[in-house]
């Protein structure tokens, strides 16, 4: 049955991943958690591009993506930090649960 | 000419300044009130004068001045100009008004200058001077009828002017409504002239004018009910009954309006629509029924006055009776003359009697007594203390009675001989008859005012000093304005109207108005025998009440016996002839008690009937705006409030939703997503 490891796989453990990620995402209530799950999720994005790219496209296209994917990922990570620190500035807390002030 | 309207204008700012001192409560020195009102009449009777200089210098037939202003009552049907006419009738009037008017006005500085009010008074002495001017110089019935309820307003103000007793409101209450009783007889004879004779036009051109060619019956009517009109303001019977009561007003007042300016508008009326009335004989035969019934009738009752004032108001109705009879003798002339000289006698008459009452009053305060300063019976003796006034007074007493010379005998006895002419010899004699009594009542008054006896002790303490001499600057200012007047009423029986029966000329006065008062009428001249007949037969009368009353009154001891005579003869008629032979006593039996009780009928009637449906259609209308009320309370405001309350709800649930915390809103979206993906799968297959 294991004859060979192929694009199914692939899609499993991305699919997995962004399954991990989302799960972060969605219960941890620490800030700087809820970006390791968004990471998470990136990098699922991105094996599902480098996989298809390799046994559906054939070309290199979906890599290139990949590789963006990465760079706005680590984009992202510098601006949802800042915005981590300034929260953390207005509210001594990074806790997703106490800033609930808009609901005011 | 335009300048005519000044005439109207000086009196009418003069007073609206007084009038403005009044009621800003301001208190000038007391010269400064005479100074309006006197400039005033000064101004209006230099434009008085000028006008008639002007008039005088036009040829006879054209005289006469036009001063239009502007369209009055404009419209459909009636179209009249308000415009002021100066023509030889209007300007005999206007030089009477405002002369014998300023002389007033100033007698009046003098008789008023203790009084509280003086700004009051002669605003509306002024107000009643231009009202007066605009009765006589408007050129239509409807600007007539403009100065006819303006000097009828005043004459309410004046004779109320001491409001404060009630008997003078009331006096003047009872002047006004009975006044106004005649106007409404103005009225529709106005109606009646525009609606069936001149078609719409009221000027007195195209009354004159198209009523000399009108058809008889409507004419008639409407010249009765003018008649009417003229009744009510000249005080003839039945509607004299307010004059004797108007008394009540300030002296001034009464020798002004009461005898020789308001009073004579009906005749100035009559006397306007004169050829009119020459084509109506049964209207002209009313008028001088009226007039020698009301001559008769005054004259009786002012032999048993025991109030000078109303002596000289009952003379003032007699003596407007012969006004009316000579109007209806369509001697209109004759009438008018006899206005010009009564004004001037009549006025004299008066502000003599002011002067005495002003003495009595003056006597009275200082020997601290009190009563009634008219009373006749509290006069007497009073020659020695007021000479000038005497003379006065006795000039125009023989003026008034008709003796040789003085003014009343000339206008008098032209009345007589044209209603003798006219009307034969029962109108005649009873004028007659009026015209002895005349001479017996006034000589009456002078006789108990100034002989009779010794004067009562206060007055004898005055006497010594000969008042009207000495009294101070305002009597000092009476009795030269009586002076004036008398030296005037000595002067214009000659002048004005020596008859053609001695002089073989036609009267100045006459002739000068024969434009006016003889237009488009051929009138039959009077036999001249026929006139010095009636001339000789009046003059008896005259002399025989002078006589009698010399005889009665001149001496109160000697006369005693023959008083005594009479009494026994004549006494019971004393006392109704007090009262006006009750015809005040019978208006308020025939009109007041019928109409008071008509009043309260009605009155019941509104109370019960009228007010009822009020009531209900009150509470039907309450019962709707309850419900109405209600449907919008609960059905209106509950629906608009149920969706508010609604959409409050709506969103306090809603809210709910929007925690604020991140996980819940990813659990959302990623519950979403799966349903979502749900959905389309299922949609896909």
């Amino acid at each position: 049955m294991w004859h060979e490891i192929g694009l199914t796989h692939y899609l499993v453990v991305a699919a997995a991943l962004f399954v991990i990620g989302l799960y972060t995402v969605a219960t941890r209530r620490n800030l700087v958690a809820v970006l390791m799950g968004v990471e998470l999720i990136f990098n699922a994005a991105a094996l599902n591009f480098v996989a298809f790219s390799h046994w559906v496209e054939g070309a290199v296209g979906g890599q290139v993506f990949a590789l963006f994917v990465i760079v706005i990922a680590a984009t992202e990570a510098a601006v949802a930090l800042a915005i981590v620190l300034a929260i953390w500035r207005n509210f001594r807390s990074i806790d997703v649960a106490d800033t609930t002030e808009l609901r005011q | 000419m335009s300048f005519v309207w000044l005439a109207i204008l000086f009196p009418l700012v003069g007073a609206a300044l007084n009038g403005a001192l009044a009621v800003a409560g301001a208190k000038p020195p007391r010269w400064v009130h005479h100074a309006i009102a006197l400039a005033a009449m000064a101004g209006a009777a230099t434009v008085a004068i000028a006008a008639a200089v002007v008039l005088v210098q036009a040829p006879h037939e054209a005289r006469r001045l036009v001063a239009p202003a502007w369209a009055l009552l404009p419209g459909p049907g009636l179209r009249e100009p308000l415009a002021l006419v100066v023509d030889p009738l209007s300007a005999t009037l206007f030089l009477v008004i405002t002369v014998v008017g300023a002389l007033i006005h100033v007698y009046a500085t003098g008789y008023m200058a203790a009084d509280r009010a003086p700004a009051r008074f002669f605003a509306a002495l002024n107000l009643f001077v231009a009202a007066m001017l605009l009765l006589v110089l408007g050129s239509s019935l409807v600007t007539l009828f403009f100065g006819w309820e303006g000097v009828g307003l005043c004459s309410w103000l004046l004779i109320g002017f001491w409001y404060e007793e009630p008997a003078n409101a009331r006096a003047a209450m009872k002047a006004f409504v009975v006044n106004r009783i005649g106007d409404l007889g103005l009225l529709l004879g106005m109606a009646l002239l525009a609606w069936r004779v001149t078609g719409g036009a009221l000027s007195f051109d195209a009354v004159v004018a198209t009523g000399l060619h009108a058809d008889g019956g409507a004419l008639t009517a409407a010249l009765v009910l003018l008649v009417v009109g003229a009744a009510g303001k000249s005080a003839q019977l039945p509607l004299s009954i307010w004059l004797p009561d108007a008394m009540a007003g300030p002296t001034p007042v009464s020798a002004l309006i009461h005898a020789a300016t308001m009073v004579t508008a009906g005749v100035y009326l009559l006397a306007r629509l004169g050829p009119l009335y020459a084509r109506a004989p049964q209207a002209m035969l009313v008028v001088a029924i009226l007039g020698a019934a009301t001559a008769l009738w005054a004259a009786l009752a002012a032999t048993a006055q025991s109030d000078l004032k109303r002596v000289l108001a009952y003379s003032t109705i007699s003596q407007l009776g012969f006004m009316f009879l000579g109007a209806g003798a369509g001697a209109s002339e004759a009438a008018l003359f006899h206005v010009v000289t009564h004004a001037l006698f009549k006025a004299l008459l008066f502000l003599a009697a002011g002067v005495v009452i002003h003495a009595v009053h003056e006597a009275d305060h200082h020997a601290g007594e009190h009563g009634d300063p008219q009373a006749l019976a509290r006069m007497g003796g009073l020659a020695a203390a007021l000479p000038w006034t005497r003379r006065a007074y006795l000039v125009g007493c023989w003026a008034i009675a008709g003796m040789p010379w003085a003014a009343g005998f000339f206008s008098k006895d032209a009345i007589l001989g044209a209603t003798l002419a006219r009307h034969g010899w029962p109108l005649f004699l009873v004028a007659t008859g009026a015209a002895g009594l005349t001479s017996l009542y006034m000589f009456r008054s002078y006789y108990l005012v100034f002989r009779a006896r010794a004067p009562r002790a206060a007055l004898a303490a005055h006497a010594v000093e000969a008042l009207d001499k000495k009294d101070g600057a305002a009597m000092r200012r009476m009795v030269g304005v009586l002076v004036v007047l008398a030296g005037a009423v000595l002067v214009a029986g000659p002048l004005l109207g020596l008859p053609e029966a001695l002089t073989g000329r036609a009267p100045v006065l006459e002739h000068w108005l024969a434009p006016v008062t003889s237009a488009g009428v051929e009138r039959a001249a009077a036999p001249h025998a026929l006139e010095l007949v009636a001339m000789g037969l009046s003059l008896a009368a005259a002399v025989a009440g002078w006589a009698l009353a010399r005889a009665l009154w001149a001496d109160e001891a000697r006369g005693a016996a023959l008083r005594e005579t009479l009494a026994s003869a004549f006494g019971r008629f004393e006392a109704p002839a007090r009262d006006g032979f009750g015809l005040d006593a019978l208006a308020a039996r025939a009109v007041v008690a019928p109409y008071r009780r008509l009043s309260s009928l009605v009155a019941g009637f509104d109370r019960g009937v009228v007010d009822g449906i009020v009531a209900l259609v009150a509470m039907l209308a309450r019962g709707a705006a309850w419900l109405s009320g209600a449907i919008d309370r609960y059905v209106v405001d509950g629906a608009v409030n149920g969706v508010a309350r609604l959409v409050v709800a709506g969103g306090r649930r809603l809210r709910r939703a929007q925690t604020g915390r991140v996980n819940t809103y990813v659990l959302v979206v990623v519950l979403g997503v799966l349903l979502l993906g749900v959905l389309t799968t299922l949609g896909a297959r």
